[in-house]
């Protein structure tokens, strides 16, 4: 007679104890994870006496692998007052893609949702900015220090959603602003080495309300692995009523502007130092009084990079009536980086935009018309060559 | 008891391992261009998102715009106009992607088109040696429209 064995109950199987073992871990990890992370990102964001950082919430995910932060707070230090933070967004999540990290990669995904930066100019421009700078210098190369000690990744996408950017002019009476909002940006393609560009630039695609009206688009490519300031785009802004700027106008080059649109297209490729590229603007129907010559230079003086020049034909003197520029400066300090040199291009370009378009209107009469973008590409053929 | 000794040992190794896998403390080679260093190699850089495309790739995204009904009105083949970014921005709103009017990675992937295949890219070299920029001079298509 044949003796049948009882099966061995589950508690006597290895596999059943490799299981629970594993559920264990991952309970463990995920209960640790969060304060965890808390601990050391709160650590990290005060370790700077220059800039301090906050947040309400922070939650870590394991599938994917990311983290999410609610209401990131990021302020200059000391504070002023009642000063806007640099930084302020409502969530901002990142995470590594799942199916590349099982091929051994480290690509990022990560979105930040209605993300509000604020600058406040209380000192000259080139001041305020290079006090900024020095500021976030520790911050900045801390960053890239801890980068560096992480396994070679690449940021696939950032996403940018309902955005907003504010400068608040603090000098001027009544502090006059300029606003851009419903800011919506992708960046693409920021890897942490060349290899892993995949031989394709950066890109960066953004839009934008700019005060009221000002419908703005902006597309630039940028390689971040040159030595000096390597990028190429366009910057358009359209429909953009002239009475939002009253206020800056005003206190800048004691000017109102009651009415009037502009139209503004720019293009520009920035490469060892030099900036080529074109610039065309339109003023229709602004009210505006002929007498009021030195309007583009009190401008361009009071809002204009000095770090780059955009625009020698000013020293030469030439007709400024035409009304597609060309861009054709040099950046003057070697050492201006990427993110400098291009806010520097854009800045110059918008300010540029609004001296020129009045150096070349005749009062209540639109300037240029659909040959206009057949005039700006052949002047930007020219460039190019 | 035996049994679970060694479960929390082998749990615990594989602990240690996947957190060495997720932050070695590798610092960058000597040399290396990791950190921002010069690479030399030049990258196609585009001053229009057009140029950022292949031959034909900008107007594959506005016939499958088209097919998607999405594109209505009458474009310039190969431009990405008015119209065609007011299209984009109806698909990016679908697909709750930001409302650029401008075909990122992601909205050509939500058209259910390759990025890889439309893309133009330029190769980049192994070696470490620092090459001479390969292009100096915008090619036709950076000028745009």
């Amino acid at each position: 007679m044949a003796s049948t064995s009882a099966p061995r109950p589950w508690y006597r199987k290895r596999w059943a104890w490799l299981l629970a073992g594993l559920v264990l871990v991952v309970i463990g990890v995920r209960l640790a994870l969060n304060p965890v992370a808390d601990h050391y990102t709160r650590r990290w964001l005060n370790q700077f006496p220059t800039l301090k950082g906050d947040y309400q919430q922070l939650s870590v995910s394991l599938f994917p692998p990311g983290i999410e932060l609610h209401n990131l707070t990021l302020a200059e230090q000391p504070r002023v007052g009642q000063e806007p933070p640099l930084l302020f967004a409502e969530r901002v999540r990142g995470h590594l893609r799942v199916g590349q990290l099982l091929r051994g990669e480290f690509v990022v995904r990560a979105r930040m949702d209605a993300p509000k930066f604020s600058y406040v100019v209380r000192k000259s421009v080139e001041r305020e900015v290079e006090e900024t700078a020095r500021r976030l210098e520790e911050p900045v190369q801390e960053l890239l220090r801890l980068v560096r000690t992480l396994p070679p990744l690449s940021v696939e996408r950032l996403e940018v959603r309902d955005g907003e950017l504010l400068i608040v002019e603090a000098r001027e009476e009544g502090s006059p602003s300029v606003w851009v909002h419903k800011l919506e940006a992708t960046v693409e393609n920021l890897p942490t080495s060349a290899e892993r560009s995949g031989g394709m630039p950066t890109l960066l695609a953004a839009s934008g309300t700019v005060q009221r009206s000002g419908e703005l688009s902006l597309f630039l490519t940028l390689d971040p692995f040159q030595s000096q300031p390597t990028f190429a785009g366009r910057m358009r802004l359209a429909g953009q009523q002239l009475s939002d700027f009253s206020a800056l106008t005003k206190a800048k080059a004691d000017v109102i502007i009651p009415k009037g649109e502009m139209d503004l297209s720019a293009i520009f490729v920035a490469r060892e130092g030099r900036i080529l590229g074109s610039l065309k603007s339109e003023v229709k129907n602004a009210d505006f009084k002929a007498a009021d010559e030195d309007f583009g230079s009190k401008l361009k003086a009071a809002l204009g990079d000095a770090a780059l020049s955009l625009f020698e034909r000013d020293k030469q003197g030439e007709d400024r009536l035409a009304t597609v520029v060309p861009i054709n400066g040099r950046l003057k300090s070697p050492d201006v980086g990427l993110g400098a040199a291009v806010t520097g291009v854009l800045r110059n370009a918008f300010v540029e935009g609004i001296a020129s378009g009045f150096a070349g209107m005749v009062p209540g009469e639109g300037v240029g018309g659909s040959g206009g973008e057949d005039e700006q590409a052949k002047s930007d053929a020219r460039e190019g060559d | 008891m035996r049994e679970g000794a060694r479960l929390s040992r082998v749990a615990m190794l594989g602990a240690i391992v996947a957190a060495g896998l997720a932050c070695n403390g590798r610092e960058p080679p000597q040399g290396s261009r990791e950190g921002g260093a010069s690479t030399g190699v030049a990258l196609k850089l585009s001053r229009t998102p057009e140029g950022q495309f292949r031959e034909g790739a900008v107007e594959r995204i506005q016939e499958t715009l088209r097919e998607r009904g999405l594109l209505t009105e009458k474009v310039e083949p190969g431009d990405l106009d008015v119209p065609t970014s007011a299209a984009l921005r109806k698909l990016q709103e679908q697909h709750d992607l930001p409302l650029t009017g401008m075909p990122d990675g992601a909205t050509v992937e939500a058209l259910g088109l390759d990025p890889e295949s439309l893309y133009q890219r330029r190769e980049i070299p192994e070696a470490q040696e620092p090459q001479r920029p390969a292009v100096l001079r915008e090619t036709p298509e950076d000028r745009g429209p």
